[in-house]
């Protein structure tokens, strides 16, 4: 069984939904069959590459003041995953050059483990993502090499697989991240609680042995 | 190109046939939250009565767009 995630580094509900389908595949049967692919998303694709914006001022210049109290509800359910949202010291980034690493970091096998760290480092640590010696540390703590990864981010390598995925995300009817995908059978939206994911991951196992 | 660029761009033209998009079965709670063009709200839900107002950008994700 396949799961493709399509998330963005700077998205909270991706974050959360990663550890609520971590939970949910933590009560499933058959996670031993399990393979997880992460896939690109852009949440802010305009946004400058090279430039660090705190998010707080971010979303208050786009959405208005109600963007403190968005932020502070999704902060809590953050708190209830066991996460730490820290808004306040957050950076809104160009996140094409962090993708760009999770796919080398995929290529080496350690595609999760980048992908986790990279979260936390946006989220808990406030790092500037768009700065390439941060992604370059970030990724060799995730065991990624760190001077293919440098060599990477000198270049346009996996920007044309950045693109692919999420020209793939739309081509699914995607509009928004976390997305799941099963097998490209069954499509997840959004950043359910564990049972729920645990509920249609059953299902989906049970209907593709049925249909063995 | 890598083995794994050539595998995705394999897969993303064959998600088209003939320009259609490919249909997933939707699985899940229809409600639950997503992140949508930066904005990440709390779905609402029946039971979230401290959550009274509509977000604006939220869009309810239901699986069929």
């Amino acid at each position: 069984m396949k799961i493709e995630i399509w998330s963005d580094v700077v998205c909270p509900w991706c974050y959360i939904g990663k550890r609520r389908l971590e939970h949910a595949l933590g009560e499933f049967e058959h996670a031993d069959e399990v393979e997880i692919a992460w896939r690109s998303f852009q949440l802010n694709p305009d946004t400058p590459p090279g430039t660090a914006v705190p998010t707080s001022e971010y979303l208050v210049q786009r959405f208005g003041p109600q963007a403190s109290q968005m932020t502070g509800r999704v902060a809590a359910l953050g708190r209830d995953e066991g996460l730490v949202l820290d808004f306040d010291s957050s950076l809104t980034v160009n996140t094409l050059d962090a993708h760009r690493l999770l796919h080398l970091a995929a290529d080496q096998g350690v595609g999760d483990a980048a992908k986790e760290r990279l979260l936390r480092a946006h989220f808990t640590e406030g790092a500037d993502l768009s700065d390439p010696e941060t992604l370059v540390r970030l990724a060799g703590e995730a065991g990624v090499d760190q001077d293919r990864a440098r060599e990477v981010l000198a270049g346009t390598e996996y920007a044309d697989a950045v693109r692919a995925d999420i020209e793939l995300a739309q081509a699914f009817g995607a509009t928004g991240v976390p997305f799941f995908v099963i097998d490209r059978k069954y499509g997840i939206s959004g950043a359910q609680p564990a049972e729920a994911f645990l509920q249609a991951l059953r299902t989906a196992y049970a209907e593709e042995t049925q249909d063995a | 190109m890598s083995k794994d660029q050539a595998d995705q761009s394999a897969t993303a033209a064959g998600a088209m046939p003939g320009g259609a998009a490919t249909l997933l079965r939707t699985l899940g709670d229809a409600n639950a939250a997503v992140c949508t063009d930066g904005f990440c709200e709390v779905p609402q839900r029946p039971e979230a009565a401290l959550l009274p107002e509509a977000a604006p950008g939220h869009k309810r994700d239901d699986g069929s767009h």
